[in-house]
This record gives C-alpha cells, sequence and structure tokens, in this order.
C-alpha cells in the first residue's frame, strides 16, 4: 500500500491484508485502486465515529474487493459484476481459512454496495462499505467527517481531477458487454449515458406485457 | 385448506397458521392472494429445482414480503422491502425461531426487489425472488406445468387486472418515500402514476457531487 495509515487509521498489519492489497494492486487500475483504499479509509472512520465493533481485516478486504467485478477479468461474466467481486473475495477469503460466516458477511457487503438503502440494516461490514463507497463517490456525508479527517485522506490518496468522469466510464466499461445485469438497478444510468442504444427497462411495461397478461388475453 | 398442489401445500403449523391471521388482517385481497401465491411459486420452484428449504420460513417470507407496502407503514421513511422485513423479523422473534432464520428470511423479504443477488443466497432467499417474479411479470412461467399454474390461481385468483391493481399498491405504499426507490426499478410505478415524478439519474448525482463544488484539500494552492 502507498500509505499504512490515515488520520489514526491503519490498514491491518497481517498476511491476509498485505495479500489484498497486493492482488487488487495488481487486478485494478490506479483509479479504482485508489478508490477503494479511500473506502476503506472513510468506512473505518465512520465505524470509528459510531463506535461500532468492526474487524478490520474483514473490512479491509469487502473494500479493496468491492470493485473487482469491473476489472478485464470478468469481462465475459454475465453476472452483476457486485457478485463477480463478492465471488472474488468469498474465494480469496475461503482460501485464506476465513469462517464461512465472516465469508458471508464480506460477500454480501460487496453484493449489495450499490444497493440503496438494505445494508445500513445489515452486519458493519455491509454499512460501512456503501458508506464509503457514498462518501467517495458523491460526498454523501461529508460533513460528518472533520476536515482533518478529509485533508489527510485527500493529502495521502487524492480524488485525480476529472474522478467522476473516469469512474463513470471505468464503470461503463465493466458493464458494457452485460447491460442486462444493470436493468432495475442504479447502473442503468450508466448504461443509458453512455450507449444511446441501452433501453431502460421500465417494470410497469414489463408487468404489462408479461405472459400473464398475454394468458388473459387469449382467454 | 386447500389440496397440495404437486406436493405443495402451506405448512400446517401454529406459525403459519398465525402468519396467515395476522397478514389476512393487513392486507387486502389483492396483495394477500398474490403474497400466497408468491409461496406457492417459490416452493414449486424449489421442488423442481430439487432445492432444500424450509417451508414454513419460505411461507413467513413470501407472507410478509409485501407488507411494507400496507397503511401500517404510511409514515414510514424506509424501503418498503426493509418495513416488511422488519414486520417479519418482530413478528419470528416471538415464536422460538433461531437468529440465523430469522434473518434469512429478513434476507428474503429486503431483497425481493433486488435484481441479481438473491439468486445467490440461501433458497429461501432465492425461492421468494422467483416466485415473486413469476407473479408479477411471469418470469419462469414455462417452468411450471398448465395444470400448476391452474391450480394455484383457482385457489387464489389473480383478480381482473392484477397488474394495474398492483402498480396501485405499490403507488400507494410508495408515494410519501420517493426518495426510497432510487436506484431501484420501485421509481417506475411512481413515473407511471404521477407525471409530474422525476427520476434521480445517478450519473447526474456523481457528476454534482461534493468533491467537486468543495475545493478538495490536496488541490488547494500552496
Amino acid at each position: 500500500m502507498i500509505v499504512d495509515e490515515i488520520a489514526g487509521i491503519r490498514i491491518p498489519d497481517s498476511k491476509l491484508a498485505r495479500e489484498v492489497t497486493q492482488f487488487v494492486r495488481d487486478t485494478e487500475s490506479d483509479l479504482l485502486f485508489r478508490h477503494s483504499a479511500r473506502v476503506y479509509f472513510w468506512g473505518a472512520m465512520a465505524g470509528q465515529r459510531r463506535g461500532l465493533t468492526l474487524d478490520l481485516e474483514l473490512f479491509y478486504t469487502a473494500a479493496m474487493f468491492h470493485d473487482l467485478g469491473l476489472t478485464a477479468g470478468f469481462r465475459d461474466s454475465h453476472l452483476r459484476f457486485e457478485v463477480d467481486g463478492a465471488n472474488a473475495a468469498r474465494d480469496f477469503l475461503r482460501r485464506h481459512g476465513i469462517p464461512e460466516v465472516d465469508v458471508e458477511r464480506v460477500w454480501l457487503a460487496i453484493a449489495l454496495h450499490t444497493t440503496p438503502g438494505i445494508s445500513r440494516h445489515l452486519h458493519p461490514i455491509a454499512a460501512l462499505t456503501v458508506e464509503g463507497v457514498m462518501m467517495d463517490l458523491v460526498g454523501l456525508g461529508y460533513d460528518e467527517f472533520t476536515d482533518a479527517q478529509r485533508s489527510a485522506v485527500e493529502a495521502a490518496l487524492p480524488h485525480p481531477p476529472q474522478f467522476a468522469e473516469d469512474v463513470l466510464r471505468a464503470l461503463y466499461d465493466g458493464l458494457k458487454h452485460r447491460p442486462e445485469t444493470t436493468q432495475g438497478t442504479g447502473l442503468a444510468d450508466v448504461m443509458a449515458d453512455r450507449d444511446p442504444h441501452f433501453h431502460r427497462r421500465d417494470f410497469c411495461s414489463l408487468m404489462r406485457k408479461s405472459r400473464w397478461a398475454r394468458s388473459s388475453h387469449d382467454d | 385448506m386447500i389440496e397440495p398442489i404437486s406436493g405443495v401445500s402451506i405448512p400446517d403449523s401454529k406459525i403459519a397458521r398465525d402468519i396467515t391471521q395476522l397478514v389476512r388482517d393487513i392486507e387486502g385481497d389483492l396483495l394477500f392472494n398474490h403474497s400466497v401465491r408468491v409461496y406457492f411459486w417459490g416452493a414449486l420452484t424449489g421442488r423442481r429445482k430439487e432445492l432444500r428449504f424450509d417451508a414454513e420460513l419460505l411461507y413467513a417470507a413470501a407472507m410478509f414480503h409485501d407488507v411494507g407496502l400496507t397503511e401500517r407503514f404510511a409514515d414510514s421513511r424506509l424501503r418498503f422491502e426493509v418495513d416488511g422485513a422488519n414486520a417479519a423479523r418482530d413478528f419470528l422473534r416471538g415464536q422460538g425461531i433461531s437468529e440465523s432464520d430469522i434473518e434469512t428470511v429478513w434476507n428474503a423479504v429486503a431483497l425481493h426487489t433486488t435484481p441479481g443477488i438473491a439468486e445467490f443466497m440461501r433458497p429461501e432467499i432465492a425461492l421468494v425472488q422467483a416466485g415473486a417474479g413469476m407473479d408479477v411479470s411471469g418470469r419462469g412461467y414455462d417452468e411450471f406445468t398448465d395444470a400448476q399454474r391452474e391450480a394455484v390461481i383457482a385457489a387464489f385468483p389473480r383478480g381482473a387486472c392484477f397488474e394495474h391493481g398492483l402498480i396501485d399498491a405499490f403507488y400507494q405504499g410508495m408515494q410519501h418515500r420517493p426518495d426510497t426507490t432510487f436506484g431501484t426499478f420501485n421509481d417506475d410505478f411512481l413515473a407511471f402514476k404521477d407525471p409530474n415524478f422525476r427520476r434521480a439519474d445517478i450519473c447526474g448525482i456523481i457528476l454534482a457531487s461534493r468533491w467537486r463544488t468543495e475545493p478538495m484539500p490536496g488541490s488547494l494552492p500552496g
């Protein structure tokens, strides 16, 4: 890692954490790698602020793997990119002999990191992953961090100048071969923004044109 | 009590009977019958795929899955799925069910509208979503036999214009909390019913983020 500690929050000093860092460093672009590291720091800071008990090694794994499904190794996948990342983290943690209950928590945290309004009711690993992601992407919860915390994270792992555009491009690059996996999720907006041929599915028309509706007309 | 349908019946237990009564008392016919059908589609799918699932937990999750749309939650600002999940949890905690099983039911209800995730989770979670998909949009329609479909519909009728009735129920249950539909397909129901509703766009939100409007500490001059 470029940095081991920011504003009193440390990256766990363990073999597992070092392997997470190395693996994600080797697999992701600098943009996603640094975004993921910031997600760890924002999430860990939020957890500390609220006095949550958190296994930092597991949380580090969730934060670092959360966007792994966007990388080149998944260009043939037709699962949601969130599930690809969750599965990659699960495989990694199982190889390290982590108990299944903890593996499941990390899996769910990554799988649900783009699903609004659910994770905050789950285990802190899931809640803080979404919180870190939303802080880093759109500044949600910005004012709950101190100036000192924000400055320290930005000094160590700065958002690049075109961060928003770069993230949207990284999302599109990871999704364009599987647009169907974005239907009914927030990521459909990314597809609609970048691909003029993408057609957002409307759930009401899906219902009204379903086999049920057709079969009742046949009667 | 109806005849079993391809070996599937509603669990014959006190918990299941209490759930039926509770949901019967708070939901109208449309949501109640829909929920029972979701149980049957889910359980039939589970048998067809030879999954091991707990019929009572599946029944609990199916029956509570839309409870969050009812008037009881007219002041809630949570997602309706979470309201239903919490209601199921509150009910089951008094019934001697293990926390792990309660968590399964909670997840099944909370995630029933989230695409592409539930199918990789425990069978009860996957089957509630599969059952809801079948009943609402005909997903997997052809994997059921004509006899199965006819038996379920005869026992728990869809009624005329089920689709519009359900869209109305969604709208009634969410119009006071439109923000909770962001990033889900639930905003389609609001857009369908309310011409003034504007969907939030995630790209616009990322591009307008605080990070771009505040000076970044790292980029301050000097």
